[in-house]
């Protein structure tokens, strides 16, 4: 686990000037900091290295020598450095956005924690935490409606799109790649490489049927029981999935500590007294997370006459990958208007079909 | 059989890609309408499924047609 985390730019007259660290107290010597300064110039590249000096173990992000800045993580001895880069690459984009005023001093203590959770992340938590970063969401939205780009036309829309930067699109591509998202292959006639969109994320609401099929064993008074099953029923009468909702559970969810709450309450009703305990086991923040989750009608809240209060779960979220089987009528348009060739939507409908038939165990 | 290929088989989604495929090497536009025509209509779908299944795990296989 990353012992520290620091933000750091080369200076031409100082050298190295470090802008921040977490914890205060972490102690780095200068010249392990220009050691790996000097071992990015060298490769002269945006990305990171891994280099191990004496007996400390960094892995380090750079974000090329227009910014000059570096993300650097002090890692366990033995750790493996590659888990934590793509976490790496994305804290530098969000550091560089927050620049102006120093706006990213208070973004460190949270950015520090994600580097160090992301690794244990399960792969829903993966695809919540994908989903929440700007770029990665919009690229997957561009993909949506058109189904098959080349990496010259996502990069011009990117510009466009976001013009404070866009953060490593060959990573976010490798990234995207890695989870199934996408394939990309040279076709025909195409001078840049093909994206093709094999796999969508799926997400909404569903009601919490583990609660619902007997929620006084979960934990619920009986008398509850009634009034809880019934706000269930109501609250998915009116439910229409939105990208606003959606949007609003993901950046809810990506606090680990919402989400372990949330996977507890998909498996019993929690009382308030259990407060001092679930702090003590990884929900410190546990009462702001509560209100957080009562605001958003993830859960309600109900208490007895002796002031006792149970918090259930109103809605779980689910979240998957799944083919985008409605992209075939984006196909049969680029066919019928010839707006795309005929190798290419060959090859797209090849690809999908091996990804469907593969997703199959 | 394998169950693997019983199940797609049943695929509608296969199919249409077949014809799809076979639409494009014969220049032809295609005039088929699939099971999906917009993502709104897909995802309507699959939470049509994941209530009817309450508790049950939702699967791919259950979006095989």
């Amino acid at each position: 686990m990353p012992v520290g985390l620091i933000f750091m730019r080369w200076n031409e007259v100082a050298g190295n000037e470090i802008l921040a660290k977490f914890p205060e107290d972490l102690d780095v010597p200068d010249r392990t900091l220009m050691q790996v300064f000097h071992t990015h110039e060298y490769t002269g590249e945006t990305g990171m290295i891994s280099l191990m000096v004496g007996t400390t173990n960094i892995a380090s992000y750079y974000t090329g020598p227009e910014s000059n800045y570096c993300v650097l993580i002090v890692l366990g001895l033995g750790e493996d450095p590659d888990v934590y880069e793509s976490s790496l690459a994305e804290v530098a984009q969000i550091l560089l956005q927050n620049l102006d005023n120093d706006k990213y001093l208070k973004l460190i203590p949270s950015l520090y924690h994600h580097i160090r959770d992301y690794p244990f992340f399960n792969s829903e938590q993966q695809l919540i935490y994908l989903y929440q970063n700007d770029v990665k969401r919009g690229i997957i939205t561009q993909l949506r409606d058109e189904g098959v780009v080349t990496k010259s036309q996502l990069i011009t829309w990117l510009r466009q799109t976001y013009p404070r930067g866009f953060g490593d699109i060959d990573l976010t591509l490798f990234e995207f790649i890695q989870k199934d998202f996408i394939q990309m292959h040279s076709v025909k006639d195409e001078r840049s490489m093909v994206i093709f969109f094999i796999n969508d994320i799926v997400m909404f609401r569903k009601p919490a049927f583990n609660i619902l099929k007997g929620p006084h064993g979960k934990g619920l008074p009986k008398n509850f029981e009634a009034t809880y099953m019934n706000s269930s029923n109501l609250f998915f009468q009116n439910y229409n999935p939105s990208e606003e909702d959606n949007l609003k559970i993901i950046n809810i969810l990506k606090n680990p500590q919402a989400y372990e709450l949330l996977n507890l309450l998909r498996d019993n009703v929690i009382k308030n007294n259990d407060f001092d305990r679930l702090k003590k086991t990884g929900i410190p923040d546990i009462e702001n997370v509560f209100e957080t989750l009562l605001e958003a009608q993830i859960i309600m809240k109900f208490q007895d006459i002796e002031g006792t209060t149970f918090y259930a779960l109103l809605t779980d979220f689910f979240i998957t990958n799944l083919t985008p089987e409605y992209i075939l009528s984006v196909l049969q348009k680029y066919n019928k208007n010839r707006t795309k060739s005929k190798d290419i939507l060959s090859k797209y409908l090849n690809l999908l079909e091996e990804a469907y038939i593969n997703s199959f165990p | 059989m394998a169950k693997k290929d019983k199940l797609l088989k049943k695929s509608r989604f296969l199919n249409s890609v077949n014809s799809l495929r076979e639409a494009i090497a014969s220049d032809k536009s295609g005039s088929e309408k699939f099971q999906y025509s917009t993502r709104e209509g897909y995802i309507g779908k699959i939470l049509e499924i994941i209530m009817e299944k309450k508790e049950k795990k939702f699967l791919k296989e259950d979006l095989i047609v």
